[in-house]
C-alpha cells in the first residue's frame, strides 16, 4: 500500500512541481485558505479511498479507524513526496520554513489525490 | 499484497507511518491555527547588503532580505557606484516578489569604470505589498 501510493503521488506531483505556480500560490495563500487545503485534503482522500467507485476501493466496510488509518497515511506520504520535488527542484532554497510550508500544503492537494486516487489505478492496472 | 476492503493486518512500517503521519497532520493543523491567530501582519520590510565580488573589479553580491510578515512584490532596488563620494555610475535591479522571511541574492557587475568604484550605494527600494 505504501509503495504505491507513493508512486501514485509522484505520479500527478511531477508535473506540476517544478511550475512556479505552486510558489505564487502558496505566498499569496492565507492562513486560513491554507488550513482550508489542509482539511480539503484530508477530504478528497476520503472520497476517493472509501466513497468513490474506483475498483479497489473500499465498498461497504467503512470502519472509521481504517478510515483515518488510510487517509493520514496517504496524507503524510504526499507531503513528503511534495517536499522531496520541492527540495529537488530547488523551491526550498532560500525561502522561509513558512513558505515552505505553504508550498508543501498546496503540492499537497495534487500529491494526495495521487497518493489514493493514482494507488488505485496502478492496483488496477496490475 | 491482499486488495482493499478486506481485513489485512497492518505492517509495522505502516504503523510506524500512520503515527508518524498523525503527528505531521497534527501539528500542521495546530501550526496553522496558532499562526492564523496570532499572525501580526506586519508589513514587508526589505533589508540591502552589499558585498564586493573579490574576482570582479568592479562587481558586488547584493543580497535582498524581507524581514516582514507580508510578501513584497514588484520590487525595484535602485545602486548607485561612487567613486570617493562621487556617482560614477547607476544600475537598476528588479525583483518579482520576496516571500516572508525570506533572502534573494543578485550579482553586480559594472562595466567601462576604468577601476573607479570603490562603494555601491543604495538610492531607492520601491516595492509593492499585495
Amino acid at each position: 500500500m505504501l509503495v504505491l501510493s507513493v508512486c501514485g503521488s509522484v505520479l500527478f506531483i511531477a508535473p506540476v512541481a517544478a511550475t512556479e505556480e505552486i510558489l505564487i500560490i502558496g505566498i499569496e495563500s492565507s492562513n486560513v485558505q491554507l488550513l482550508i487545503m489542509v482539511l480539503l485534503s484530508v477530504l478528497l482522500a476520503v472520497v476517493t479511498i472509501f466513497f468513490s467507485d474506483f475498483r479497489g476501493s473500499v465498498d461497504g466496510d467503512r470502519d472509521f479507524l481504517k478510515m483515518v488509518s488510510h487517509t493520514v497515511t496517504v496524507y503524510l506520504i504526499s507531503l513528503l513526496v511534495a517536499f522531496v520535488f520541492l527540495w529537488f527542484y530547488g523551491n526550498t532554497n532560500g525561502f522561509s520554513a513558512q513558505i515552505i510550508i505553504s508550498q508543501v500544503i498546496v503540492l499537497g492537494i495534487p500529491g494526495i489525490l495521487g497518493a489514493s486516487a493514482g494507488r488505485l489505478l496502478l492496483r488496477s492496472i496490475k | 499484497m491482499m486488495p482493499m476492503g478486506t481485513q489485512e493486518k497492518p505492517s509495522s512500517l505502516e504503523n510506524a507511518v500512520f503515527y508518524v503521519g498523525l503527528l505531521v497532520f497534527m501539528g500542521l493543523v495546530g501550526y496553522l491555527v496558532f499562526q492564523i491567530f496570532s499572525n501580526d501582519a506586519l508589513p514587508a520590510d526589505l533589508t540591502v547588503h552589499f558585498e564586493r565580488l573579490p574576482e570582479e573589479e568592479c562587481g558586488f553580491e547584493v543580497r535582498v532580505f524581507n524581514k516582514g510578515e507580508t510578501t513584497a512584490e514588484a520590487i525595484d532596488i535602485v545602486m548607485d557606484l561612487e567613486q570617493s563620494g562621487e556617482k560614477v555610475g547607476e544600475i537598476e535591479a528588479q525583483i518579482d516578489y520576496l516571500p516572508i522571511q525570506s533572502e534573494r541574492r543578485l550579482r553586480v557587475k559594472f562595466e567601462n569604470t576604468n577601476g573607479r568604484c570603490d562603494s555601491l550605494v543604495l538610492s531607492s527600494v520601491v516595492f509593492m505589498e499585495p
